[in-house]
């Protein structure tokens, strides 16, 4: 994991490539906004996303499979060190200005339907996973995929937050 | 701090940590897999302050046993014998959200 900070443009970029790494750096970030706890959970579910059906094309009938066979969280590191993925990376931008936080995270992925997560889906309610994008979507003020789905844009306004205490 | 155990009669509480997430799952499935068939589960979240959408997939793994163990393959429904409790109010909302209120008992 690695970053490059400028307080003059109040913009920070990292970028990261495993799981451990979009915990530490979720936490982190999460530091610096309004709620703690909510920007964490928004961030990590949109970073450990780009890492997973991103960067490792781990599509959502594998991820079904894998969590069913307790087999998730090493497919996640075998696939790390796939040739073709050992130098991909997820690109993170903070930037921060007195109205809002906005988070752009990029993976180098193929993109994804992101269009079928953003809301919960009541016949998907006893499937282990896909709930990630709907929940973030709440903890953000605005959140909207790029293109096909590789780039998300997330803010949280900060003069809102402000007024409604 | 991680998951606590306590048990009395056919009732196993489980307690979870302040972050419940996928790191917990070894722990949070040794805290359930050998139990009988006939065994109710307290799942006490009052130290729960984070909680991330992988935890719904322990949640969810969870049930799919012990709904098994009970002879039942496949129920949409509410298994009596698990029941969450005292789960913080935004804890709760992400309940809700993923329509968990109509598969878990939630006191």
């Amino acid at each position: 994991m690695t970053g490059d900070t400028s307080s003059e443009s109040q913009e920070i970029q990292y970028n990261f490539r495993t799981l451990d790494d979009a915990h530490l750096l979720a936490n982190q970030l999460a530091q610096l906004c309004p709620k703690p706890e909510s920007a964490e959970l928004g961030l990590l579910e949109l970073m450990i996303n780009a890492i997973e059906h991103g960067n490792l094309g781990i599509s959502y009938k594998d991820k079904s499979v894998l969590i069913s066979q307790d087999q998730w969280s090493e497919e996640v590191k075998a696939r790390l060190e796939w040739p073709e993925n050992i130098n991909k990376k997820v690109f993170l931008r903070m930037l921060r200005n007195k109205y809002e936080i906005r988070f752009i995270i990029q993976d180098q992925g193929q993109g994804f339907a992101w269009q079928d997560y953003l809301n919960i889906d009541p016949n998907r309610v006893l499937h282990t996973h896909g709930r990630g994008i709907a929940w973030a979507k709440t903890t953000f003020d605005y959140l909207e995929y790029q293109g096909n789905g590789n780039e998300v844009i997330a803010s949280i306004y900060i003069i809102k937050r402000i007024e409604s205490i | 701090m991680g998951i606590t155990v306590s048990k009395s009669h056919n009732t196993i509480t489980i307690k979870l940590p302040e972050r419940f997430d996928y790191q917990s799952r070894n722990e949070f499935v040794n805290s359930y897999k050998t139990s009988p068939a006939n065994t109710i589960f307290i799942i006490d979240f009052s130290d729960v302050l984070f909680l991330d959408s992988s935890a719904l997939g322990l949640l969810l793994l969870f049930r799919d046993v012990v709904s098994k163990k009970q002879g039942n393959e496949n129920e949409s429904h509410k298994i009596e014998n698990i029941i969450f409790m005292n789960c913080q109010p935004k804890i709760l909302r992400l309940f809700q959200m993923s329509q968990f209120t109509e598969i878990f008992n939630i006191l």
